[in-house]
């Protein structure tokens, strides 16, 4: 079931009634919590009831393993070992198995390994994590294990963030099921106000750019350089708005229903460094793989051998090291949590190298500007604030081609014909008119999308602009509540008459779905 | 909670009025009101009807096709606005709208079957962007059960569906009255300043006269009238058909390296079940502009046209299918001047490429 759907705008209202019922009449939690858990896996089952096998067998393994850490410390690296191994081999051959086994039979021209006809289960990747963060907070002592089966299948399986994240952590989320329910105004209204925000997001912002980017990218033999440029544009507009949107709505539906989930994003396109982008951008993923990888592999004793045999028994270059081979392994791994595919991995290697070329230099550079005045005791002056944002969004839209792309190969002939992007304008204003207009950017040509829906596009990604800028550092569903109440009301209206009038409603699915 | 109730119920009843209302008034595909069925009574009853705006020609169709009887035309016609404006009989119904792909094809006969319109003959006018992989246009859409309909007939399923396919468009005339994509048409149809069905004013008017003059006409057995202000000059038409090799051609004709498969299996079982029903079948090649031609013929990798116009020779010569017309201007015997802009032959030009029988030549 897909937040954008007609069946989730009937079954979330039905869950808020079902829930307050429960809550307020029966007044009994454990049977609250049992409530939300049937109808998050009802919600996952709608999409593929046999997968939820999958879940279950990750839900018993985990919860197992955290009782069993508990209560056997003596053997708790033995079922810590079993619980991560069994929850990513299932994690391995849903979502890696073929793409290793094709690697493979291709280098080797056999066809060794066999490849087997399997769907890739929504959100393995995600309720995997949050399983395996559970099992490493209650190794590194954390937090406790947690007893009820229930109340775990529920931190596990609970559907606002079950499918596409925000990955939560035990504490913070695992509590929350044990509180007993009360109907507050201000926190269902705001949760209201991020979910019609999210869902603006996706379905009129991403969905509509969708309409662009999707023909011009899967057809890059007939594409030009410019309407590459621009899809590259309006694809790291569209995934930040359909992601984000996503944990909006997910955020929302949850508060609605008592619960806070973490923030996911953080205006990430007004980050002055790449490595500051991560720490805005999909922020649950980010910390986790700091928390549970790049720290275990900074700290752990086989990297600390290999940097002490590199060092020479230096230790600041020594700890450089460590940090290196950590960063390196997390870029990785975060280019392969997000596909299992070859550019996946070259698009994690590009941000590791960025981030860690960033950071071997970071004091060369901060010396250069403050030589030059870019940079004072206070700060780094504003203009060049400004175009250090520039260039990370123009970084991440570099990266964004490896993202979207849909193979090595389209990928190579992408990067080909935007390096002729400036031939191509020259060209254009050799000859302006509005058919050379049309080949340029390809609007009403190949791509079913016109110059109305090209101004439409561009509007929205200024409306984004103007939005992320004015929330910064705020709370936007405040900022609303703060406003005139017939404004408000107006701004209420204009927004879901927005998304009716303007929403693309295909049922497409969120980007993140597929991760 | 109460006052959280409240204000969520009001704020949801405004919103479904202000939806509902705005389908309902501006009812941008006339399901609500029958403004295409009192035209069409009125040319049933022998009227001219003139257009005072745009309308959607499949829905058009679906009711003009009501008030035809039974044995009133033995012959159809089907296809774009290349077979709309040729002056035919008056025993021929031609059921021509824009753009016209294989899906309104079968959806056109799709209503008259279940209309249980028996007709003797059917013309196709073949146009070649209904083979194209990609579906340009999806106008259709607007008849689209109509055409799952036949192709169950086609599929050899039970005509008995017909009932079934009355409820279902009952049902779908509820749903569109809260559906987001018929909200967005109808605030396209006002932007565009297109006829509000809803509103009051002039949709359309009725005449006696069957001239060419700057109406646009249709006349009771469907075929249209071209205004006169349409009708182009030779350079008008050059410098446009210039143009449109520059931009990209109607439909996308010029981008159609390979035809689909798919629907060249679909077209022949259309056209196999029409036979088999005993229709007699008469396939139509309208003429392109020379510059157009002449384009397609120096397109490499082969042109689309080019390879559409084999299929279908082949095809008629194997079904024994009567064949009229091609994409040749040159076997169509027509020139520069017999056409009324760069994509239409004048009415009487292409009446004439529709008498060249291709076994003749």
């Amino acid at each position: 079931m897909l937040f954008n759907s007609s069946e989730f705008l009937i079954f979330f209202p039905m869950v808020c009634v079902g829930y307050s019922f429960c809550s307020s009449i029966i007044k009994k939690n454990a049977i609250t919590q049992l409530f939300l858990l049937v109808v998050s896996l009802y919600f996952y089952a709608c999409w593929n009831p046999v997968y939820l096998s999958l879940i279950l067998i990750s839900v018993v393994i985990t919860y197992a393993a955290g009782i069993y850490i508990e209560k056997y410390p003596t053997y708790k690296k033995t079922v810590v070992a079993i619980s991560l191994l069994s929850n990513l081999a299932i994690l391995f051959f849903f979502k890696y198995y073929n793409w290793v086994a094709d690697s493979f039979n291709s280098a080797t021209g056999s066809a060794t390994l066999p490849i087997f006809n399997v769907m890739l289960p929504v959100g393995i990747s995600f309720y995997t994590f949050q399983a395996l963060g559970y099992t490493l907070d209650v190794y590194r002592k954390r937090v406790k294990a947690e007893r009820n089966f229930i109340t775990y299948a529920l931190f596990v399986t609970f559907f606002p963030q079950l499918v596409a994240g925000p990955i939560e952590r035990t504490s913070s989320l695992l509590p929350q099921f044990k509180v007993d329910y009360h109907f507050d105004y201000d926190r269902v209204t705001s949760g209201l106000k991020l979910a019609a925000w999210g869902m603006f997001m996706k379905v009129v912002i991403a969905d509509r750019l969708a309409l662009y980017v999707n023909p011009v990218y899967n057809n890059v033999n007939d594409a030009t350089g410019t309407s590459l440029v621009l899809a590259t544009f309006f694809f790291t507009v569209q995934v930040y708005a359909d992601f984000a949107g996503y944990s909006n709505i997910a955020i929302g539906c949850a508060r609605i229903l008592g619960f806070n989930l973490m923030k996911n994003f953080d205006h990430p396109y007004f980050s002055k460094s790449v490595a500051e982008f991560w720490r805005r951008w999909h922020i649950s993923l980010g910390s986790w793989f700091r928390d549970y990888l790049y720290y275990e592999v900074a700290f752990s004793k086989w990297c600390k051998k290999i940097c002490k045999k590199m060092s020479g028994g230096n230790r600041k270059l020594e700890g450089r090291i460590g940090s290196i081979i950590a960063l390196g392994i997390v870029w990785v791994a975060t280019g392969l949590w997000h596909g299992a595919a070859w550019h996946f991995v070259i698009w994690g290697m590009i941000y590791g190298l960025i981030i860690i070329t960033s950071t071997l230099t970071e004091k060369g550079r901060k010396k250069v500007r403050l030589k030059i005045g870019l940079e004072k005791s206070e700060g780094v002056v504003r203009p060049w604030q400004f175009i250090q944002m520039i260039v990370t969004f123009l970084l991440v839209n570099f990266a964004n081609i490896f993202f979207r792309g849909n193979n090595i190969h389209d990928i190579g002939i992408i990067l080909r014909k935007i390096c002729g992007t400036c031939s191509e304008i020259s060209a254009f204003f050799g000859n302006v008119n509005k058919d050379s207009l049309r080949n340029l950017v390809m609007f009403n040509r190949n791509t079913g999308f016109g110059y109305m829906d090209g101004l439409v596009a561009i509007i929205l990604c200024f409306v984004l602009l103007c939005v992320s800028a004015i929330t910064r550092g705020k709370d936007g569903t405040i900022l609303i509540t703060k406003m005139h109440p017939l404004l408000r009301w107006l701004f209420y209206f204009v927004l879901v008459f927005s998304i009716y009038g303007l929403g693309v409603f295909n049922q497409s699915q969120f980007i993140y779905f597929q991760f | 909670m109460k006052k959280f109730l409240i204000k969520i119920l009001a704020f949801l009843a405004i919103f479904c009025i202000a939806v509902v209302g705005t389908n309902i008034v501006v009812d941008p595909a006339n399901l609500f009101h029958d403004f295409l069925g009192d035209m069409s009574q009125n040319l049933s009853d022998g009227k001219v009807v003139i257009l005072n705006g745009d309308i959607d020609e499949r829905l058009f169709q679906k009711e003009r096709i009501k008030y035809i009887s039974n044995g009133e035309y033995d012959t159809v016609i089907l296809g774009s606005s290349h077979i709309m404006y040729i002056p035919w009989d008056k025993k021929i119904y031609s059921a021509g709208v824009s753009g016209a792909t294989l899906y309104d094809y079968i959806a056109l006969v799709g209503i008259l079957d279940s209309d249980g319109i028996g007709i003797k003959n059917i013309v196709i006018g073949i146009d070649p962007w209904i083979f194209a992989e990609a579906e340009t246009d999806t106008r259709y859409k607007s008849i689209e059960e109509y055409a799952e309909y036949e192709e169950a007939i086609i599929n050899g399923a039970d005509t008995n569906q017909v009932k079934t396919l009355a409820e279902r468009t009952n049902i779908d005339k509820v749903k569109e009255l809260f559906s987001p994509s018929y909200f967005q048409a109808s605030i396209r149809t006002l932007l565009t300043g297109a006829v509000v069905f809803g509103v009051s004013g002039d949709r359309y008017s009725v005449t006696d006269s069957w001239e060419i003059d700057d109406n646009r006409k249709i006349l009771p057995n469907g075929v249209r009238l071209p205004q006169s202000s349409n009708i182009h000059s030779a350079e008008e038409i050059e410098q446009e058909a210039k143009s449109m090799i520059e931009g990209g051609m109607y439909q996308e004709v010029d981008n159609m390296p390979n035809l689909s498969k798919e629907k060249m299996r679909l077209f022949e079982d259309f056209v196999e079940s029409l036979k088999n029903r005993g229709i007699n079948v008469t396939f139509y090649l309208p003429a392109w502009h020379p510059i157009y031609y002449d384009y397609f013929t120096s397109q490499t990798p082969k042109s689309g046209v080019l390879k559409v116009e084999e299929y279908i020779v082949e095809y008629a010569e194997e079904q024994d299918i009567d064949l009229r017309g091609s994409y040749s201007p040159e076997i169509s015997d027509v020139k520069e001047s017999d056409f009324m802009d760069s994509l239409h032959l004048l009415p009487e030009a292409a009446k004439k490429s529709y008498g060249i029988k291709r076994g003749d030549r």
